[in-house]
């Protein structure tokens, strides 16, 4: 369960960090070690050929979906174009953009994949995602004012987080974030909650907010400008269906990406308890502060295996094609030392974050409010 | 320097006075000029240095380019490009004034040194940007080989990563070599060791290829046009294997076919072929052994080494139909034009590939003066290329061949390995031919040795050492080079991120525990070890993460 540090002070529940002895904790890590030297080894062509492939799907279904957009006038053009491009944005985004910036593919030297340089169909600019999302997200995981994708400055998603009646918005702030999810992205590095301290630190801002517009443009431009050009006075069916398939890639990742870490279950931290961390540590905490969901393989596809989310953390840099295979490993190691692996299918996770949203738009006291809530929602559920 | 710089102080003086009397007015250099040039000259390397750059702006680039047309005759042009860049590499104003005195200079080879000069100060793009236009046209107006060099220059230096080029092919396979001029006399491009090579131009030129850009999004064109044939991209260049030979035991011969990217070699130059084993690209050098020209392949021939991966993978697997990566010729061991009067070519192993090219070259294009080739290799079966060899020395009377069989004596012309005692003395003496040598490290040291007193500048060399046998160090032992930054600093046994710190590089870093690949960074050359899971690897241009990596001897970087 999540454990309560904000005020007014109540008896102190123990930490699950603290739920191991340091012994098994670093036996925990040794053991994650070795699972990863292990895929690294059989890293190779089969990995390879899978990147390659999804690809090639993707600029398939880009180029189809395009085509028949085009033609957008005709319903049947339209329902599968706006289909074939959303599924295109989908796996650019998730299975194909955010693993390789990842760098889960630089062992290739291939210049198009290398996490570095890779651009992705999206309003953020590539570079700024890199620092935010692999850097700051996956080092400071569920640690409360480090890793920002708590609530992305404007949600409330931990009870650690202090309430303030803007919050009352919460749902309604977290609808309007998923229905525009790419441009909330593509500010996230920005930092808009927090005012520019220094002359140095508003120059980066600017920079940064340049790099923003300067993607923002060109995105907007293609998809709402030039293409839609080329149908003529049919333009309105392209636009539609371009403008589709953008919200329907938003508010798939959005729920797919809220389902990682905000679960009933997962685990918020502190500056304080994750200070001088120690590998077997890193890797605790970030089995303890995310969630996988269940499906097929094609799911796990279009999630961007992001569904794996728990392996992921455990191992950002290795292909997300082996998340899998390496999650029945990871399964059993967790049970054996007893560590909670919060698993289950899309609609109870996300349907736990939906009511996580709702009931911290309200303060935690009085208690008894958030317990009547808590009670109905329990009972709502399947 | 001396005299000039003295000769300058007590001008300065005056010259203060002059200038400050004429400033405004249209000729602000009237006085000083009339002392003559060299003195002017002297008078605006001094004051740049005293006063700064500004003041000698004032002097030449202000009034624009006539003051510098009397000054710039010959040598001294390229000196004073040379003081004012120096000065401040990103002004404006410069380039214009530095662009005045190469488009003025009339001695190519002296053009070439002020753009090499020019280089070594700017970004790759500020000296491209005066070669936009096109240099055919330009010696078609008569401008000369200025602009054909510079456009060498600029293609032989490693281009800005990231960046859309629109391609303004110039002379390449294919086309004519003789550029007809204004007078009605043609500029023959290969008599002046002139390499006219496409020219990449910053900005996207045509409006065409800018928006076909808007439409394609971040994958680019390219990213399209290799789902539907992985040769078919524009920015990249690969090739085809046409052709496999395996003409000995321990090597194979491949035809390759580049696509359009290719933009031709010169005989000796190597090329990098990238080769994907295993889902993971390998890049190694090799040099084509095809006459330069009008060619539309590449032959190359790879010898086995005991434990290489790319050379066993191709000698094995290798069939038509493979795509193989490739990156722009390069290399200034190459036949220069004009012509040597004689040229004496040593080789041993697969160092007989480059030499190949140039006696190929020389061939087909009716080279009829002595050369001769000193040919090292274990015995008959394994010298590569020894078929060819004996058919050329059979019908070509100027040609004179001798071979050195290391494991057979008594085989070949020559017996044991290279000694002064191998070396013709006439049709050609050694002594006054153009050298050419390469091959494995001993050979080359031999070879070294020998060439001294002045014959040097006569020898070119070229080593071919693979990356895994390269010698490989201790942890702390060699040095780091950061090639972007031209800083070299002693391996101290840190990691390489740290090392770069130290260096004064603001190298990007996130996590700094090998999970966020923010540090990520090109190795180039050298042998890196993986601080947490002690793996080594010596693969050239290969993609780690400074932060939990070390540096294993020698290690160069791309930062």
């Amino acid at each position: 369960m999540t454990t309560a540090l904000a005020p007014p002070p109540t008896p102190a529940t123990p930490s699950p960090l603290d739920a191991l002895t340091p012994e098994q904790i670093e036996s925990f890590g040794e053991e994650m070690n070795a699972i990863r030297r292990r895929v690294l080894d059989e890293r190779g062509e089969s990995d390879a050929s899978y990147i390659r492939g999804l690809i090639r799907v993707q600029r398939g279904l880009e180029l189809g979906g395009r085509a028949l957009l085009w033609g957008g006038v005709f319903p049947p053009a339209w329902l599968a174009g706006t289909a074939a491009l959303s599924l295109s944005k989908i796996l650019d985004n998730m299975e194909i953009g955010h693993n390789v910036m990842h760098g889960q593919y630089d062992w290739m030297n291939d210049p198009k994949l290398s996490g570095e340089q890779f651009e992705w169909d999206t309003a953020c600019p590539a570079d700024q995602w890199r620092h935010s999302h692999n850097y700051m997200h996956h080092t400071h995981t569920n640690i409360v004012g480090k890793d920002r994708d708590i609530g992305y400055g404007i949600l409330r998603m931990s009870e650690d987080q202090e309430w303030t009646p803007y919050y009352l918005g919460n749902p309604l702030w977290a609808a309007l974030l998923a229905t525009f999810f790419q441009y909330g992205v593509a500010l996230h590095d920005l930092e808009v909650e927090q005012p520019a301290g220094s002359e140095v630190d508003k120059t980066r801002k600017r920079e940064l907010a340049k790099g923003i517009w300067e993607k923002v443009r060109r995105q907007t431009l293609k998809d709402y400008v030039l293409f839609p050009a080329l149908s003529g006075p049919l333009f309105a069916f392209p636009l539609a269906g371009n403008a589709t398939a953008n919200l329907a890639r938003n508010l798939w990742a959005f729920t797919i990406i809220f389902c990682g870490h905000f679960p009933e279950g997962t685990h918020e931290f502190s500056e304080e308890e994750t200070e001088d961390e120690t590998r077997g540590q890193w890797y605790h905490r970030q089995v303890l502060g995310s969630a996988n969901l269940s499906g097929g393989p094609l799911f796990h596809i279009l999630a961007g295996n992001l569904s794996f989310q728990i392996e992921h953390h455990l191992f950002p840099d290795l292909p997300a094609n082996r998340y899998a295979e390496i999650s029945v490993d990871v399964r059993e190691a967790c049970e054996r030392y007893g560590i909670p692996y919060n698993v289950g299918p899309l609609h109870r996770q996300f349907g736990s974050v939906v009511a996580k949203i709702f009931r911290l738009a309200l303060p935690d006291s009085p208690a008894r409010l958030g317990g009547i809530a808590k009670s109905l929602v329990g009972k709502l559920k399947p | 320097m001396g005299d000039r710089a003295a000769a300058a102080a007590d001008l300065v003086e005056h010259d203060d006075r002059v200038v400050e009397r004429h400033a405004g007015g249209d000729d602000p250099l009237g006085g000083v000029e009339q002392r003559g040039e060299g003195r002017l000259e002297a008078v605006l390397v001094d004051r740049h240095q005293r006063a700064g750059l500004d003041r000698a702006l004032q002097g030449v680039v202000g009034v624009g380019p006539e003051p510098l047309r009397e000054l710039v005759a010959g040598e001294r042009a390229g000196l004073l490009a040379v003081e004012l860049v120096e000065g401040a590499p990103d002004r404006e104003e410069l380039l214009g004034g530095a662009d005045a005195v190469v488009e003025q200079a009339l001695d190519p080879l002296q053009v070439e040194a002020v753009g090499l000069q020019l280089l070594d100060h700017l970004q790759p793009r500020q000296v491209l940007g005066p070669v936009v236009a096109d240099p055919v046209a330009d010696l078609g107006r008569g401008q000369q080989p200025a602009r054909a060099v510079r456009a060498d220059v600029a293609h032989r230096h490693p281009r800005p990563r990231g960046e859309l080029f629109d391609r303004q092919v110039v002379l390449r396979d294919g086309h004519d070599e003789k550029v007809p001029l204004d007078d009605g006399s043609t500029f023959d491009v290969t008599a002046n060791d002139v390499t006219l090579s496409p020219v990449m131009s910053p900005k996207l030129a045509r409006p065409g290829l800018r928006l076909l850009d808007a439409f394609a999004g971040p994958h680019g064109v390219d990213g399209y046009l290799e789902q539907i044939d992985p040769l078919l991209v524009t920015g990249e260049c690969r090739a085809e294997v046409v052709a496999v030979e395996r003409g000995t035991e321990e090597s194979v011969t491949l035809t390759l076919r580049p696509n359009r990217a290719w933009e031709g070699f010169r005989a000796g130059q190597f090329i990098q072929v990238a080769v994907e084993i295993d889902g993971a690209r390998h890049q190694r050098c090799y040099s084509p052994a095809s006459p330069e020209g009008r060619r539309q392949e590449l032959e190359i021939t790879v010898k086995r080494h005991p434990e290489g991966l790319v050379s066993n993978f191709l000698a094995d697997r290798a069939e038509p139909g493979m795509v193989l990566g490739l990156a722009p010729a390069d290399g200034d061991f190459r036949l220069p034009r004009p012509w040597p009067d004689s040229i004496l070519l040593i080789g041993g192993g697969s160092g007989i590939t480059p030499l190949m090219a140039i006696l190929r070259t020389l061939f087909e294009q009716g080279y009829d003066r002595p050369v001769a080739l000193l040919h090292y290799a274990p015995d008959p079966a394994r010298a590569i290329y020894r078929a060819e060899l004996e058919r050329l020395a059979a019908c070509r009377p100027g040609f004179r061949l001798l071979r050195s069989y290391t494991r057979a004596p008594g085989a070949g012309e020559l017996d044991g390995h290279f000694g002064p005692h191998h070396l013709p003395q006439s049709e050609p003496c050694f002594a006054e031919a153009e050298t050419f040598a390469c091959g494995p490290p001993a050979l080359l040291d031999a070879v070294r040795g020998t060439w001294a007193n002045g014959l040097e500048r006569r020898l070119h060399v070229e080593s071919f050492v693979p990356p895994n046998l390269a010698p490989v160090g201790e942890p702390g032992e060699g040095a780091i080079r950061f090639a972007g930054s031209g800083i070299e600093a002693p391996n101290s046994g840190a990691s390489l991120l740290e090392q770069a710190e130290e260096a004064g590089i603001a190298a990007k870093f996130g996590c700094r525990m090998g999970i966020c690949h923010t540090c990520t960074c090109r190795k180039l050359a050298g042998t890196h070890q993986n601080l947490i899971t002690g793996e080594t690897s010596s693969e050239p241009d290969e993609e780690i993460q400074l932060c939990v990596s070390a540096a294993l001897g020698n290690l160069t970087l791309a930062l």
